[in-house]
């Protein structure tokens, strides 16, 4: 029998109280590792939160940090990386959005949903790499991306555009950092049966019929199967990976004509 | 009970005190890791270790602290209401209802500096006559107040955590600064971009208030660095040592940090300078443990500006306690000072040499942690820009 044992390990999350996230949450600390959880509400409405996900509460600890905010990403990454030697994993997790069709998006609107999804990443990046590489920690950035990175798609321009310059950044960092054993991959989910897209499915039609519609497997993901993946990957089974995008998307992104 | 209300109860006994009343920021940190708002909360802490803590009725409920018995009293009404007698004659009812009201009541009595509270704009002063009716016919001696500053010198691990912070919060201060470093810009910009990234980390990581006064001097300016620190309207120019001198207070913990960068190529004479400044640092730095005397630690950072010919420029001590304070009370690290560290101080680390005939001037300031055997550096720069190869 195969045991995934993270017990020696700590992983940092940001954009750790979304719902897809609560997900990646349990499946992490069931596999023993200790998480730093980071997200953008205070400690007071994260606890109250959290209460309700019933974690074992010596596992984790929390930080209030908005990740569009550099300096905070630098202060909390930082900090963590000084408390929790054994900080070798940081999943990048934080992003989404509503619809926004190009036509109807301001600028100003447009610039933060890109910030968020995009640029966020790389003040992350930068905090977590400059970190290990002074302390010579072999450690492993794991980001979010999505499907529509490669699968063009409408209302979504911004944060499309965004998860496609993700992976991109995902592939150049693993090459630049690779000579210091730091190794960067994404996981990109599907539609997802939570988060953003669970609400957009809900709430417009034509949206809902779409997704079942371009799911070769006819169903949305589960985050539990998305969980998953962050789970293996950031398991030693994974350790020969780097520069990756890994999908978990019911065969969405597969390439297809009809 | 925390260690901080030990020590006071401890101080209380060896005096024969019935309590001590402390109002100044840094005393309420000191006591509760409680930074006022207004700077108008007057905490009495009595023999047996309970907290009483008078607040105006404007200071916001979240900055008042669990664990303590809370009154509030009058602050900035409309009618002619005078707040302090009010307070006054609260803490005589409390002392009263406890059988204290004829016991001995200490508190600071003479003119010792004050942190700022959250609203740092101006400080209120508690009308000492008011402290002196309370505490009048104990028999305190300036002594005593030399005895309670002394609880400032040997920090708690949780203090030590703050200030920890204090200083990595300075540390994304001191980074932004160094980024926006260049010809064209202005001291004041610059000190105003450090000031700025701290600032806007409110809100993140549990901090409550950060803060920090940026002061930047380049070129010519650096020269009365020794002297005085602020920013100016003049432009960074190519070939300028520039030197950032910054408070930094995150929720009532501090930290005095202070770094000179070249902007552009800098002379050989420029270059000397900072070196054997660097070199004076890290000489000091190299010493600290516990056990070793403040003088010899000052010595240590001096004679490597003496040999490098910068003995004349060297104006100032080497260093200093800081946590609660920008400048925390305690012996300086100066020549001639026996005092010896000990485990749980906090000190600053910060030779410079101001030379008028270079027309320029150099400091680098650190805050450093005496711990059970050594010390850490609370404030090393992280390795930004670091390659990977």
């Amino acid at each position: 029998m195969i045991e995934i044992d993270l017990s020696k390990k700590t992983i940092l999350l940001t954009g750790a109280l979304g719902a897809i996230a609560q997900h990646i949450v349990k499946t992490l600390l069931a596999a023993g590792a200790f998480l730093v959880l980071t997200d953008k509400l205070d400690e007071a409405e994260a606890s109250v939160k959290l209460a309700t996900w019933q974690l074992d509460p010596g596992r984790y600890v929390y930080r209030q940090m908005d990740v569009t905010n550099g300096n905070a990403v630098s202060l909390v990454v930082d900090e963590a990386m000084d408390r929790f030697p054994n900080l070798d994993t940081v999943l990048g997790h934080a992003g989404g959005c509503s619809l926004h069709p190009f036509a109807t998006t301001s600028e100003a609107e447009f610039d933060r949903i890109f910030q968020f999804n995009f640029l966020a990443q790389t003040y992350l990046a930068r905090a977590v790499l400059n970190a290990w590489t002074q302390k010579k920690v072999p450690g492993h950035l794991i980001f979010t991306s999505s499907y529509v990175a490669r699968v063009p798609h409408t209302r979504i321009p911004a944060y499309a555009t965004a998860k496609a310059a993700l992976e991109g950044l995902t592939k150049c960092l693993a090459l630049e950092y690779a000579p210091c054993g730091i190794r960067v991959n994404a996981v990109s989910p599907g539609n997802v049966a939570a988060g953003s897209s669970l609400k957009v499915f809900n709430e417009d039609s034509e949206y809902h019929d779409f997704v079942l519609r371009v799911s070769p497997l006819q169903r949305r993901n589960s985050p539990e199967s998305v969980a998953d993946v962050f789970l293996f990957l950031a398991s030693p089974m994974a350790n020969e990976m780097t520069g990756q995008v890994v999908s978990v998307d019911m065969g969405v992104s597969i390439p297809k004509i009809g | 009970m925390s260690d901080r209300t030990e020590l006071l109860r401890a101080f209380l006994k060896r005096n024969n005190l019935a309590g001590w009343i402390s109002w100044r920021p840094d005393e309420l940190v000191l006591q509760l890791g409680h930074l006022p708002y207004w700077g108008l909360s007057l905490l009495l802490i009595l023999a047996d270790g309970e907290r009483i803590l008078f607040v105006s009725e404007l200071e916001p409920v979240d900055t008042v602290p669990d664990g303590v018995t809370v009154i509030r009293y009058p602050w900035g009404r409309l009618d002619s209401t005078d707040p302090f007698a009010v307070l006054a004659g609260q803490i005589e009812e409390e002392l009263k209802v406890r059988k204290l009201a004829k016991s001995q009541i200490g508190a600071m009595r003479h003119g010792f500096r004050s942190s700022l509270p959250v609203m740092a704009a101006e400080q209120p002063p508690f009308p000492q006559e008011k402290i002196d009716s309370i505490v009048a016919g104990s028999a305190q001696s300036p002594r005593m107040d030399v005895e309670f500053l002394s609880l400032y010198l040997r920090k708690t691990s949780e203090e030590m955590r703050r200030i920890r912070l204090a200083n990595a919060v300075a540390r994304v201060g001191l980074q932004v600064w160094g980024e926006a470093l260049e010809p064209g810009i202005t001291e004041a910009q610059a000190a105003a971009a450090a000031e700025g990234a701290i600032h806007s980390l409110i809100g993140q990581n549990g901090i409550g208030m950060a803060r920090a006064w940026a002061m930047v001097q380049s070129g010519p300016n650096t020269v009365d660095a020794g002297r005085f620190n602020r920013s100016s309207g003049r432009r960074i120019e190519e070939g300028d040592l520039v030197l950032i001198e910054m408070a930094t207070c995150v929720d009532g913990y501090w930290s005095d940090l202070t770094r000179t960068v070249p902007v552009g190529r800098i002379s050989a004479d420029q270059n000397d300078l900072v070196a054997a400044v660097a070199g004076a640092q890290r000489a000091a730095l190299q010493l600290l443990a516990p056990g070793v005397a403040a003088r010899d630690i000052d010595a240590a950072a001096r004679s490597v500006l003496e040999q490098a010919g910068f003995a004349d420029h060297f104006t100032h001590a080497t260093g200093h306690h800081v946590g609660f304070r920008y400048h925390d009370p305690g012996f300086a690290i100066a020549p001639g000072i026996r005092d010896i560290l000990e485990a749980g101080m906090v000190i600053t680390i910060e030779p410079g040499a101001y030379v008028p005939h270079l027309q320029c001037g150099a400091r680098l300031e650190d805050n450093v942690a005496i711990t059970a055997s050594d010390a850490e550096i609370l404030s090393a720069d992280s390795a930004r820009r670091e390659h990977c190869d």
